[in-house]
């Protein structure tokens, strides 16, 4: 009998170029559709991250926009010291941190209802009590200061390791590591209701 | 701070809370927005220019290097300069003798077999008591514990159990070592809330130990704790981040020459079997 032999059908490709080799490739070339491959592989953590630490949908959108022009405006400052998605995060929550800067006089509200998300699929109640229970997470993350925020965003969320986290925001490890407790203890504080059995 | 439940769920509530914000999020759009800002821009020509020829660059490399080791240079001469005018200014140094006393005393530490046993102890008294334990303490040759009703969830079960040793002890300047005079014992998972007073369990009048804490990862452990010790004049409130299973100094009193210093040195039980 004759074995039967699978294969995946998948023919054998180049290896892509890394995110530096695009960045440097950008410098030497100038080429813009480079620049787009790099907005294409980041686009989801960036604007993941920035929306979680804005908080505000459309506001999120406008810096993640701004963050990958701010990003691609000074690529030759990257100088490949840390990985380029450490950097870009990096640039990403500077650029957070002065749009929160702009909109200090006017802190953040949880305006949220029942359409904040998409909830299909759900029962009516199931819609109301997620409507409510991410309205109140939003509502605990907006009451800390970016930095709290960030900390526990880039480590519970994005599941960096707190020395990758102190990288991302330039701080160092004991602080990062003070920035995440505070964090969680007050997480912990004002979701204890939702965090009970 | 909820000792009923586990850390970990407040993990899941805001991983839960990102992945929802994030499927309500509409990427093509905003890739197409992001990527006509970008062609938008580079036709404007503010995307910055091509690096310079190579040539350049490493003349800048070697002036930076150059830069670079001088600064180091420089650095290390101060540094030396520093550490000369520290050791042997006046010909006499005492910051050995300085250090020395700032040494954790051996009593302060909780060595591999100790951990071990103590880890033991809690996945021990955990079956015992259903996965109702909240904790165990050991103060005076008593040994204390906390129930609760309802056994732990499953994901409470996955929670690091903790070690922690609180340490008093005397130095007297005519006596070489230092000696305890008051030891804690806890263990518990991360994030249990433990309180411990003269009416809870039975302390010497006055004192009170309330301890919180939360491995931030393999190595490091966020804590609070505060305890009072009246007749020592000792009271502290610690909220900060110490390395496992190296005790720390968290205070230090003196009372008619005789120095009175608190250990606290938490660590992991993962670890060991």
């Amino acid at each position: 009998m004759p074995e039967i032999v699978q294969t995946t059908g998948e023919t054998l490709r180049a290896p892509s170029p890394s995110d530096e080799q695009l960045a440097a490739a950008y410098q030497r070339s100038g080429e813009t559709s480079l620049l787009e491959e790099l907005a294409r592989r980041h686009l989801p953590k960036v604007s993941s991250l920035v929306s979680q630490i804005v908080l505000e949908p459309s506001a999120a959108e406008d810096v993640t926009q701004e963050t990958f022009l701010r990003a691609f405006r000074r690529l030759d400052s990257f100088r490949g010291d840390s990985q380029f998605g450490t950097w870009l995060y990096r640039v990403a929550l500077n650029t957070a941190y002065s749009h929160q800067k702009r909109r200090a006089r006017s802190p953040v509200e949880y305006h949220g209802g029942l359409h904040e998300f998409d909830t299909a699929g759900t029962s009516p109640d199931g819609r109301m009590l997620r409507a409510e229970l991410d309205g109140q997470v939003r509502a605990a993350l907006s009451e800390l200061s970016p930095k709290l925020r960030a900390a526990i965003v880039l480590t519970s969320i994005h599941g960096l390791k707190a020395a990758e986290a102190a990288e991302v925001e330039g701080c160092t490890i004991a602080t990062m590591y003070w920035r995440i407790h505070k964090a969680r203890k007050l997480l912990l504080r004002r979701l204890e209701d939702y965090l009970s059995p | 701070m909820n000792q009923q439940q586990p850390a970990d769920k407040l993990d899941a509530l805001l991983r839960g809370w990102a992945e929802r914000r994030q499927a309500a999020q509409d990427l093509d759009a905003l890739e197409q927005r992001i990527l006509a800002a970008v062609a938008e821009e580079a036709s404007r020509g503010n995307l910055g220019a091509p690096c310079p020829s190579p040539a350049v660059s490493d003349r800048r490399g070697l002036a930076s290097n150059a830069l670079a080791w001088f600064s180091i240079g420089a650095a290390a001469i101060v540094a030396a300069v520093a550490c000369w005018l520290l050791i042997d200014g006046n010909g006499k140094s005492d910051v050995p003798a300085r250090q020395a006393r700032k040494l954790p005393p051996r009593s302060a530490w909780l060595d591999g077999r100790e951990l071990g046993e103590k880890g033991r102890l809690i996945r021990e008294m955990e079956r015992v008591f259903d996965h109702r334990l909240q904790w165990i303490a050991e103060t005076g040759g008593r040994v204390l514990l906390e129930v609760q009703s309802q056994p732990a969830t499953d994901a409470a079960e996955s929670c690091v159990p903790l070690a922690a040793q609180i340490v008093v002890v005397r130095r007297d300047p005519r006596q070489p070592q230092a000696v305890p005079v008051w030891t804690v014992d806890v263990v518990a998972r991360q994030e249990r809330v433990i309180r411990l007073s003269a009416e809870s369990a039975g302390l010497p009048e006055g004192i009170e130990l309330r301890f919180w804490a939360y491995p931030v990862d393999e190595e490091m452990v966020a804590v609070d704790s505060s305890l009072s010790f009246p007749g020592l004049a000792l009271a502290w409130d610690f909220s900060s981040v110490q390395k496992c299973g190296e005790p720390l100094a968290v205070c230090r009193v003196e009372r008619n020459g005789v120095e009175y210093e608190v250990f606290q040195t938490v660590a992991r039980l993962d670890k060991e079997t």
